[in-house]
């Protein structure tokens, strides 16, 4: 081939359009015949100064090149080469025309898969080809496209966008019509199990992509690119998405309602549930990614939101059939959409919470006394659903909340704390009932618990904690108890008893646990009092007759332990106690002892029956015992005489005794306990043990009081708290509304207790009686603060 | 009738003695109109041992005949409240002579034409409001915080009047329940209480900011409505 200088258009045409042809033929193409077409371009492009005055007048052209071209000066210098290129240029766009006609001649002869597979088999050779034909027209993009793009011309695009602008142009209606139509059957076909040939939905997927090749942000149509959708997806959405949305949409109210009628709902949950992911598979294998956010929406908005009563019926049917699995599905398919869990987070409250009270309503009779049965009923019911919120329910919050809520309520307003006929005291049942549970787990027994499964109890125990509302009086019962442990050194360890400290301290701060820490502390510093006093007492040469231990208690951390009662000891215990006296003021002056000889206990050996035994013994029951080493009989009030006791304090002790059968009563009784009362030693007494405990015959009438001491104190000191937290919130606010200062101060002390509205609102009374805090003039329902 | 005006000595009265002096300094002459009309009615024969230099108990009694009004009369607070008295059934030379300025009144007639207009206007003036808390520090004994309940409903009486529909109900709480004496902060939040809520308590919200007494009464009131 001969290279010509001067190529005229409708010289170098008649070879190009044959070139393109054969390009679109997609044949084989040998290297040198590819560079004479792009030869062919560039010479044309090139050479065109040399005749450029030819055809028309230069006059007439400048003219022309004005109305085009702001730049006067660039204008002048291009002149020519601008007018050619548009020539190349529209002869090019008429070609591509009349091919892609043809290919839509030929595809509206075919229908359905046969279509679909001629239209993308069409659609690849043709970008294929058109690529090819962008490079062979290289020059012209380089140059005169270049300029006339930087010019602003929006109606000339690069050669390979003109074929897709052409192929769109002329195929955009048949491609809404026959092409999307045929992919939304084949992708109905799909939904109803028929495989499909998904490469086909693909390629016409990317076909529409692609063709928003040329589109850019339409500035004058400002509402489209607020809804942020991607320009260059306008073709697929408008074409196809829309259109696949909204068949999608009918395809699911259809199937749902029919579905419905012929199955249960869990059944159509694992439907739906498939349904969404395979719908899911779909936008990742053949769609476009950007489909993915509105396909789920309406797969969501057809499949759950849709049937959401339906749901919430179902879902307290299963939550009274524990189909945990179900529940889960449930809260899965419902978590997807806005608002789908409000109404089951409500149904599982009431749920759980008539749970927990049937649970207890059960065993009221035992529980009502039988801390162990009260805690553990209560533990049964929370764990069921605390584990059916943590697996299925994925520990959402607002479940989580929801199961708080409940919880709270049958944990502390129940058939046992609340029962008929009861007074006020029976608010403190819940704290009184898990402060004796602790007791049985901490206190020494035969079948105390391992010490892993000692912590997983106690933990069990926090959990209850947790949701009580009382918690100071929790605190007052809690330590009595713990405070008869220590004395009494009835601990099953000390380890436990450190560990559960540490674990009400966490949940409820440093002060609410420094008195139990404190009575700690002197049960420990006790035993080392002790051991130094026995030693200096055997450095010195004193000899105490007897082993002697002693607990010295901080009256302030400690609980009251009963009122100290006068008693005279026999000689070798009164030695100790005056000894012990003596050497603690030596060591801690300005100290007070007072000896509490009611909740001391010792052990002492008889001899006088027929084996000998050893008596554990509490300090007055051993006074009285040793009464008897004088004589085997004496009247009541001898009896008093030598002890220096009260009547009232000596009967209960002396009972015990004749119930143990070591002591009888030979005349009268022992209620009255004066001169014509006989009591004596009962010589025949006999034991299976050696060792007898004769703590236990002592009967216990504390515990009523116990409960009514406790519930005094609380109401009184509560008010203390409750006005402390009033008048430090207002010292750092100064002025506060009402209820913002009532909401404050029942968040701060909720850690504590329930504070009711009325005894806050008392105390703000108080308050304003005593001028800590005023109504700021005209504004009734604020306070300020008087410093 | 109530004996609040009289015999109940409280307060220790300051500078008795100096205040004739003040008279020629603020008058500018002995023997102004409202200097002759105070000596009217001050140091009363059967008061001069009590309230020296004032208008006692007795001069106080002359001068309610002269106005024509009864001890009970809602203007005798208001005319207290217009001479910022201290003491009860006391008037000092300082408190007169301000208290008519205030009401522009020089004469018994003009005293009297004033206090009636202040009487009027007092749901619309903005006296009443401060009346009341005048009256609250006025009733009480000195010394004590609250005010005792007796005076409180007698005071209430003539201070509303006939405009607070529940005070019946609230007098029969308050001495059959209630049994103490009023703080201060409960004598004003009455007032507010009677403003503010229907008879019926439909406007009622225990939670609200109104004092513990009136919610126990408005629980009682309402347990009552309910058992008729």
């Amino acid at each position: 081939n001969q290279r010509k200088a001067n190529a005229t258009i409708d010289e170098i045409w008649q070879d190009l359009e044959a070139g393109l042809q054969h390009i679109y033929r997609k044949e084989p193409m040998i290297p040198q015949r590819y560079m004479q077409l792009y030869t062919y371009v560039y010479d044309f492009c090139t050479a065109v100064s040399t005749h450029a005055g030819q055809g028309i007048p230069q006059q007439q052209q400048k003219n022309l090149i004005r109305g085009n071209n702001n730049n006067k000066k660039s204008a002048n210098m291009q002149n020519e080469t601008d007018f050619v290129g548009q020539e190349l240029y529209n002869k090019l766009t008429n070609f591509i025309k009349n091919h892609v006609e043809s290919i839509l001649k030929e595809s509206k002869t075919r229908t359905g898969v046969d279509q679909l597979r001629y239209f993308t088999t069409q659609w690849d050779q043709f970008t294929f080809c058109s690529r090819v034909v962008d490079g062979i027209f290289a020059y012209l993009n380089r140059h005169w496209i270049k300029r006339e793009l930087e010019n602003g011309n929006n109606n000339i695009y690069v050669i390979y966008t003109l074929a897709l602008v052409t192929w769109k142009q002329t195929l955009r209606e048949h491609m809404a019509t026959s092409i999307v139509g045929g992919v939304l059957d084949l992708i109905e076909q799909e939904r109803q199990g028929i495989a499909i040939t998904s490469s086909l939905v693909k390629g016409v997927v990317d076909c529409l992509v692609e063709l928003g090749i040329d589109e850019v942000v339409d500035s004058n149509n400002a509402a489209e690119s607020t809804k942020a959708v991607n320009p260059k997806l306008r073709v697929y959405k408008k074409l196809f998405e829309d259109k696949f949305i909204l068949a999608t949409e009918a395809f699911y109210v259809c199937e749902a309602a029919a579905f419905l009628q012929g199955n249960p709902v869990p059944e159509y949950m694992k439907k739906a549930e498939s349904r969404l992911n395979e719908e899911k598979f779909r936008c990742e294998t053949y769609l476009h990614r950007s489909s993915l956010q509105p396909l789920e929406r309406k797969c969501e908005e057809v499949l759950i939101t849709a049937q959401l009563e339906l749901f919430q019926t179902e879902f307290c049917v299963l939550l009274e059939n524990d189909r945990d699995e179900d529940l889960g599905r449930m809260y899965s398919l419902c978590e997807r959409v806005e608002g789908g869990l409000d109404e089951l987070r409500k149904a599982m409250e009431a749920h759980v919470q008539k749970q927990g009270l049937n649970a207890l309503e059960k065993v009221k009779e035992q529980a009502n006394t039988d801390p162990k049965t009260f805690v553990l009923t209560l533990l049964e019911v929370h764990n069921r659903y605390s584990k059916l919120v943590e697996v299925h329910f994925k520990n959402e919050a607002g479940f989580v909340q929801a199961l708080d809520k409940a919880a709270t309520v049958f944990i502390n307003k129940n058939c046992i704390t609340h029962a008929e006929g009861s007074n006020a005291v029976s608010s403190s049942k819940c704290p009184d009932m898990l402060a004796r549970y602790c007791d049985g787990l901490l206190r020494k027994s035969a079948k105390n618990s391992e010490d892993s499964e000692m912590e997983e109890l106690l933990n069990q125990v926090m959990i209850i904690f947790k949701y009580l509302e009382d918690k100071d009086i929790f605190q007052r019962f809690y330590t009595k108890k713990f405070a008869h442990r220590l004395v009494g050194s009835l601990s099953a360890s000390d380890e436990a008893e450190q560990s559960m400290i540490g674990k009400l301290k966490q949940m409820c701060g440093f002060e609410y646990t420094s008195k139990m820490q404190r009575m700690f502390t002197d049960t420990g510093l006790s035993r080392e009092t002790s051991e130094k006093f026995s030693e200096k007492c055997s450095n010195s040469g004193k000899a105490l007759g007897c082993n002697f231990n002693v607990m010295v208690l901080g009256a302030n951390s400690w609980p009251s332990l009963g009122s100290s009662v006068p008693l005279n000891l026999p000689y070798t215990m009164s030695t100790c106690v005056s000894e012990f006296t003596s050497y603690y003021n030596e060591m801690h002056q300005g100290r007070k002892l007072t000896w509490i000889f009611s909740h001391s206990k010792g052990e002492v050996v008889a001899s006088c029956f027929s084996k000998r035994y050893a008596f554990v013994a509490m300090t007055p029951q051993m006074a009285i015992l040793l009464l008897f080493n004088s004589c085997t009989e004496m009247d009541g009030k001898t009896m008093l005489e030598g002890l220096q006791i009260k009547k009232e304090h000596a009967i209960p002790q002396l009972a015990s005794l004749v119930k143990a059968e070591i002591l009888q009563v030979k005349e009268g009784d022992v209620a009255n306990l004066d001169e014509t009362t006989k009591i004596a030693l009962n010589l025949k007494f006999t034991n299976k043990k050696m060792k007898v405990d004769l703590t236990k015959f002592v009967a216990r009438s504390e515990v009523k009081q116990e409960q009514q001491e406790v519930h005094q104190h609380v109401e009184e000191n509560r008010k203390m708290v409750i006005q402390a937290a009033i008048v430090r919130i207002m010292k750092t606010r100064k002025t506060m509304a009402h209820s913002l200062l009532m909401t404050e101060c029942i968040n701060q002390l909720n850690s504590r207790f329930k504070p009711k509205v009325q005894m806050v609102k008392k105390c703000i009374d108080i308050l304003i009686e005593k001028e800590y805090l005023a109504r700021v003039d005209g504004q009734k329902d604020t306070y300020e603060y008087l410093a | 009738m109530a004996n609040y005006f009289t015999g109940r000595q409280t307060k220790n009265s300051k500078n008795a003695y100096e205040t004739p002096n003040t008279a020629y300094n603020n008058n500018g002459y002995y023997g102004s109109p409202l200097k002759t009309l105070f000596n009217q009615y001050a140091n009363d024969p059967e008061d001069r041992d009590k309230a020296p230099e004032k208008i006692g108990p007795n001069g106080i009694m002359r001068l309610l005949t002269d106005l024509r009004l009864d001890a009970e009369d809602r203007k005798v607070l208001i005319l207290a409240y217009m001479m910022g008295a201290e003491v009860m059934s006391e008037f000092s030379w300082e408190e007169w002579e301000k208290g008519m300025n205030a009401m522009g009144a020089n004469s018994i007639d003009g005293l009297r034409r004033k206090l009636d207009e202040l009487d009027r206007g007092l749901k619309t003036n903005s006296h009443f409001g401060p009346l009341c808390k005048f009256t609250f520090t006025y009733g009480k004994m000195a010394g004590s915080r609250n005010l005792d309940l007796d005076t409180a409903i007698i005071f209430w009486k003539i201070l509303f009047k006939d405009q607070f529909p529940l005070l019946g109900l609230w007098e029969e709480f308050l001495t059959t329940k209630y049994k103490k004496a009023i703080t201060k902060d409960a004598w004003n939040q009455t007032f507010e209480f009677a403003d503010a809520i229907k008879p019926d308590f439909s406007n009622y919200d225990p939670e609200e900011s109104w004092p513990t007494v009136l919610d126990d009464f408005v629980n009682w009131a309402r347990k009552r409505f309910a058992n008729k």
